[in-house]
């Protein structure tokens, strides 16, 4: 009978394999998440841009007018940029006020939904008149965080609070 | 009869091979994906930057915002289709009235070009021509009292953009 000795050889135990295995997993869990929120910046401030550059246009606009209260962004841009009225059962549009910060001494104009490069956005006109013949305007553009989606991650409205949209606003003064 | 002993020298199975080079293939086929994937975003986030699209857009942009921000808010004339827009400037300090013109149109839409022809009122002579941008695919100006905007949207066939542009006649 042949008696065969068990030769331990070279190789990677299990404590090893399992250790290497981590550390590659969590390597490439950060290259995952890195690449997830630089993704996720980039459209974030291609929102904002997009935003101020809607808040910059209705802004001058409504100036050019001498903040009329006839001015409808509708009848001005709807064409080119797809601005339109929603109904006020929509849930932004109820809440837009509070997500805007309206202050309440201010009128409100009109709130509108715009469809741009990046997303949908939110503007509400409002104006206040001074004493001295002055009418502040203020526009005010919100945008879901979440870039064209209104919807939360559970499937749900995303429940408009400032929370969950972010502001652009710019005010304006202009004589009568 | 040969009475040689066989040795067993330490070396790799043909399945301990077969296994080892099973997982380096998934491992490395990750990695490229990943890196592929990584190459991609980094592409497309840098033309949604640098494109000529993109770069074209800003340019144009400040361009109207620079000539019409300078205009006199007194007159300006308006194409019905909104195809182009001349409006009237100082030509220095020390001009009393509006004596140049500045006159933004689109030839050639789609795949055009947006143009700025400025020149002297009275008697009237063109002075220069330049284009600010190609690839317009479409362009469209409007006018709200002494406001005057563009809308103009940029498409070089791998991109598209629209870019708004809103500025206040300021001058008498």
């Amino acid at each position: 009978m042949t008696r065969k000795r068990l030769k331990s050889t070279g190789g990677f135990t299990l404590v090893e394999v399992m250790a290497a295995t981590v550390i590659l997993s969590i390597a490439v869990i950060g290259a995952s998440g890195y690449r997830y929120h630089a993704a996720l910046d980039a459209r974030k401030a291609a929102m904002h841009s997009e935003a101020a550059r809607v808040t910059l246009l209705l802004c001058e606009s409504w100036r050019g007018v001498k903040g009329s209260e006839t001015y409808n962004p509708i009848t001005h841009l709807g064409a080119n940029l797809t601005v339109t009225a929603p109904g006020e059962t929509d849930d932004v549009i109820m809440y837009l006020n509070y997500i805007a910060e309206i202050p309440q001494d201010f009128t409100v104009l009109g709130r509108y939904k715009v469809t741009t490069n990046d997303g949908l956005c939110y503007p509400i006109l409002s104006y206040k008149d001074t004493g001295a013949g002055l009418r502040v305007l203020n526009v005010a553009v919100a945008w879901p965080l979440q870039g064209q989606s209104t919807t939360g991650a559970d499937g749900y409205s995303l429940y408009p609070t400032p929370d969950n949209y972010k502001v652009f606003k710019l005010t304006t003064y202009t004589s009568n | 009869m040969n009475g040689k002993k066989l040795t067993t020298k330490p070396a790799f199975t043909i399945i301990e091979l077969m296994i080892a080079t099973v997982l380096a293939i998934v491992a490395l086929l990750g990695i490229s994906i990943m890196l592929a994937d990584s190459q991609r975003g980094w592409n497309r986030m840098y033309s949604k930057i640098y494109s000529d699209v993109v770069t074209d857009s800003y340019v144009a942009r400040k361009a109207f915002d620079a000539v019409i921000r300078k205009a006199s808010k007194e007159k300006y004339l308006l194409d019905n289709a909104g195809n182009w827009i001349e409006v009237y400037y100082y030509a220095d300090a020390n001009s009393t009235v509006a004596d140049r013109y500045a006159r933004f149109f689109c030839d050639g839409e789609p795949d055009g070009t947006l143009n700025v022809e400025h020149g002297r009122l009275n008697p009237r002579q063109t002075l220069t021509i330049s284009t600010i941008c190609g690839n317009v695919s479409s362009c469209d100006f409007k006018a709200a009292g002494s406001s005057a905007q563009m809308v103009l949207t940029l498409d070089d066939g791998s991109q598209t953009a629209t870019v708004t542009s809103s500025a206040v006649m300021h001058n008498q």
